[in-house]
C-alpha cells in the first residue's frame, strides 16, 4: 500500500470548488476523512464516499485528509483529491494522469 | 467545413467557469490549459479538466482545449485529454508544419478508435509562424482553422498594440488568405479590454470584413456581440434565399448566368449566397426566426 511523504493542498474555497489537504496519518489507522460542507446535510455522505474511494483506487492507506466543499461535482472532488495525493508523493496510477 | 463564430476562454483550473460555459451562448468553450492557468495550478488544472470532460456534457458547446506547447508540458496534456475526446485541440505557438506531425503522433497514440477523430487548431503567435502559415494550415486534414495570438505576436515582432489594431492589419490578411487557401476557416484574436464594447462592435465587424469567421472572447460578455457580428445579416439571408431560388429555376431552364434586379448573378455571386445559407444551417439561424 502506498503512502503519503508529505502534507500537500489542491483545489480552492471558491464556489464549486473543494478544497483538499492530505497528510501521512497514523501507522494502522487506515484512511480518515474530515469533512465541512455547504452541503453537508444533502451530499455530505457522496462526497465522504467519493473521496474514499478515489483514495482507495490509488492504494493509499494511512493518510489524513482534511475536506472543505464549496459544492463541487463529484469529479472536481475526485480531480482535487488525486492532485493532492499527487503533491504529497503518491505516485498516481497511470490510468488517471 | 467547420464553422463557428465565438471561441470563449474558459480556465481549466475552474470548476465553476468549466461548469457555466456551455451556457454562455458560445459555438465553442476553449477550455484552457496554457495562459489561463497559473504555472503552479498546471497539474490541478489537467486532472480536473480530464475528470470533468468524463463527467459533463458541454453541448450545445463544442468542446476545444488548449493545451500547453510541446516543449513545456504539452504531451502530458495531451496524454491526458485526448482519451476524452474533445472535439478539438488548440495547439499554440506553432511556428512549424513538423510540430503539427509531432501532435498528430502523439494524438494517434491516444485517441480512442471509435469516437470522432480530433480536430485541431494551431494559433500562429509569432513572426515565424506566420512566415510559415499556409504549410502549417494545410498540413493535416485535421484542421479546421487557424487562429492569431495577436498579443504575442505584436511582442514577436517588436511592435505596439493600437485601438485601431492597424499593427495586425498584414498578420491578418496573412491568416485569413492562407486559411482560404487550405480550405479552412480563420479565427481572429481577442479584444483584450473586456470594458470597451464599442471597441469590441469595431474590431470585430473589421475582422468579419477581411474574412475571418469568428473571434476569440475572454470573457462571456463578449459572446453576444461576436456571435452577431459574424452571422449573416437579416438582409443578407434574405438576398441568399432571392439568389439561390432564382438560380435553381435557371438552373432547371439551363439559362446561366442570369440576372436578378438588374445585377448579373454568376458563379461567385451563386457561392456567396450557398455561403451565407450553410452558416444559417450551421448557426441554427432558421430556428431564431431572422431568415
Amino acid at each position: 500500500m502506498k503512502k503519503p511523504v508529505s502534507t500537500a493542498q489542491a483545489g480552492t474555497l471558491e464556489s464549486n470548488d473543494i478544497s483538499i489537504i492530505v497528510s501521512p496519518g497514523e501507522p494502522g489507522k487506515g484512511i480518515v476523512i474530515e469533512l465541512e460542507s455547504v452541503v453537508f446535510d444533502q451530499f455530505g455522505q457522496l462526497i465522504f464516499e467519493e473521496i474514499r474511494k478515489t483514495v482507495e483506487d490509488q492504494g493509499v492507506t494511512d493518510v489524513y485528509i482534511k475536506a472543505n466543499d464549496r459544492g463541487a461535482l463529484n469529479c472536481t472532488v475526485a480531480a482535487r483529491t488525486l492532485t493532492a495525493l499527487a503533491r504529497a508523493g503518491v505516485a498516481l496510477k497511470e490510468e488517471v494522469l | 467545413m467547420d464553422v463557428f463564430r465565438s471561441c470563449l476562454a474558459v480556465p481549466g483550473n475552474n470548476p465553476a467557469m468549466l461548469l457555466k460555459s456551455s451556457s454562455l451562448g458560445a459555438d465553442v468553450s476553449m477550455l484552457d490549459l496554457e495562459d489561463g492557468v497559473a504555472p503552479t495550478e498546471k497539474d490541478a488544472a489537467r486532472l480536473l479538466l480530464k475528470h470533468t470532460l468524463k463527467t459533463l456534457d458541454f453541448s450545445p458547446s463544442k468542446v476545444f482545449v488548449r493545451i500547453n506547447s510541446l516543449d513545456t508540458l504539452g504531451k502530458e496534456d495531451l496524454k491526458a485529454i485526448v482519451p476524452c475526446s474533445p472535439y478539438a485541440i488548440i495547439i499554440p505557438k506553432v511556428e512549424t508544419a513538423e510540430q503539427i506531425a509531432q501532435v498528430v503522433e502523439i494524438v494517434e497514440r491516444y485517441e480512442p478508435k471509435d469516437k470522432p477523430q480530433i480536430r485541431f487548431m494551431p494559433v500562429i503567435e509569432t513572426a515565424r509562424g506566420l512566415a510559415n502559415v499556409f504549410s502549417v494550415a494545410d498540413s493535416s486534414k485535421r484542421i479546421v482553422a487557424i487562429s492569431l495570438g495577436g498579443e504575442d505576436f505584436l511582442a514577436s515582432i517588436g511592435s505596439k498594440r493600437s485601438r485601431e489594431r492597424k499593427e495586425l492589419f498584414f498578420a491578418r490578411s496573412m491568416m485569413v488568405t492562407a486559411a482560404a487557401a487550405a480550405g479552412i476557416i480563420a479565427i481572429d484574436t481577442p479584444v483584450i479590454d473586456v470594458d470597451d464594447q464599442q471597441g469590441l462592435v469595431e474590431d470585430a465587424t473589421f475582422s468579419a470584413e477581411m474574412g475571418f469567421t469568428g473571434k476569440i472572447c475572454i470573457n462571456p460578455r463578449q459572446v453576444g456581440t461576436v456571435n452577431r457580428i459574424f452571422s449573416p445579416s437579416a438582409t443578407e439571408i434574405k438576398w441568399a434565399k432571392r439568389i439561390i431560388k432564382a438560380m435553381r429555376e435557371h438552373e432547371e431552364n439551363n439559362s446561366g448566368v442570369f440576372s436578378l434586379d438588374g445585377k448579373m448573378v454568376d458563379l461567385p455571386i451563386a457561392l456567396q449566397a450557398e455561403k451565407i445559407m450553410y452558416l444559417v444551417r450551421n448557426y441554427g439561424l432558421d430556428r431564431e426566426g431572422l431568415s
